[in-house]
């Protein structure tokens, strides 16, 4: 039953691939991007993040690294502030 | 007595490296930095330097130091500046200073100096100097046998890096 199912399915893929069926090949897109995701979970590292620093000069990497520290560094200041601003709301209420 | 000089919040770890090339420190780069300059998509907030221990380069890295108005890492208020005999001893300078945190290191893992690592460094061209940087091979295996776990949480990332930057070599030689 569930064979004959399949094969149903896959012939109507085949016929829509065929003819360009949009939903096809959105469906075909699908099982790739499930494959890249596998591949990529299975070490638990984003291997398009690698490629993607790896493409940069040494003194690219090191000026985003720098960026980075000063974007965590604001967030960290922020977040601070606005802990000492609600403990001294709290304070005065 | 020294005076009390508040460091930025804002580190510029490219300009510190700069500086230290630019005052002709003879070091190796190792730590995150050295893993972010060969492609490791990790952020770093230091940078951590194993230094030659020879006199002249201990004076030009003392001078530097005073450059950037270095004083020890501490979690008090306590001001400490490092001083010259502090280099030529085996142990550690965790600085901070004006353009970032600074880990001014006699050796690494299972007692590896400046020396022994020289080897295994890959030279990279960084703003008309060259820095010397420990290899990536070579840095996996240090966080692999490490008990840092902020060392043991990166490595596989530092072995993706590895392993991509192994195939482009190997396509290359093809």
């Amino acid at each position: 039953m569930s064979g004959a199912m399949e094969t149903k399915q896959t012939a109507e893929q085949s016929i829509a691939q065929r003819r360009g069926n949009p939903r096809a090949r959105t469906l075909k897109l699908w099982n790739q991007m499930t494959k890249i995701k596998e591949t990529d979970n299975s070490s638990g590292v984003d291997k398009g993040l690698v490629a993607m620093f790896l493409k940069m000069t040494p003194e690219e990497r090191l000026r985003a690294n720098d960026n980075a520290v000063r974007a965590i560094l604001e967030l960290r200041n922020a977040y601070q502030q606005k802990t000492l601003n609600k403990s001294r709301s709290q304070l005065t209420s | 007595m020294p005076i009390n000089r508040k460091h930025s919040t804002s580190p510029d770890l490219s300009s510190l490296l700069e500086g230290l090339l630019e005052a002709n420190v003879n070091f190796i780069l190792v730590g995150g930095l050295a893993a972010v300059v060969q492609g490791a998509p990790i952020t770093t907030m230091d940078v951590d330097i194993v230094y030659d221990q020879s006199t002249q380069n201990i004076n030009r890295l003392f001078k530097f130091l005073i450059s950037v108005s270095a004083i020890y890492r501490r979690p008090d208020d306590k001001i400490i500046e490092p001083k010259a005999k502090d280099f030529s001893g085996k142990g550690h300078a965790l600085l901070s200073t004006r353009l970032g945190p600074l880990d001014v290191l006699a050796f690494i893992e299972e007692g590896k100096t400046y020396d022994d690592l020289f080897q295994h460094t890959v030279e990279i061209e960084f703003r008309g100097h060259v820095v010397h940087v420990l290899d990536l091979k070579n840095l996996v295996e240090i966080k692999r046998f490490s008990n840092d776990p902020k060392a043991r949480q990166r490595l596989p990332v530092l072995e993706e890096t590895l392993q991509q930057l192994n195939e482009k070599s190997d396509d290359l030689n093809k």
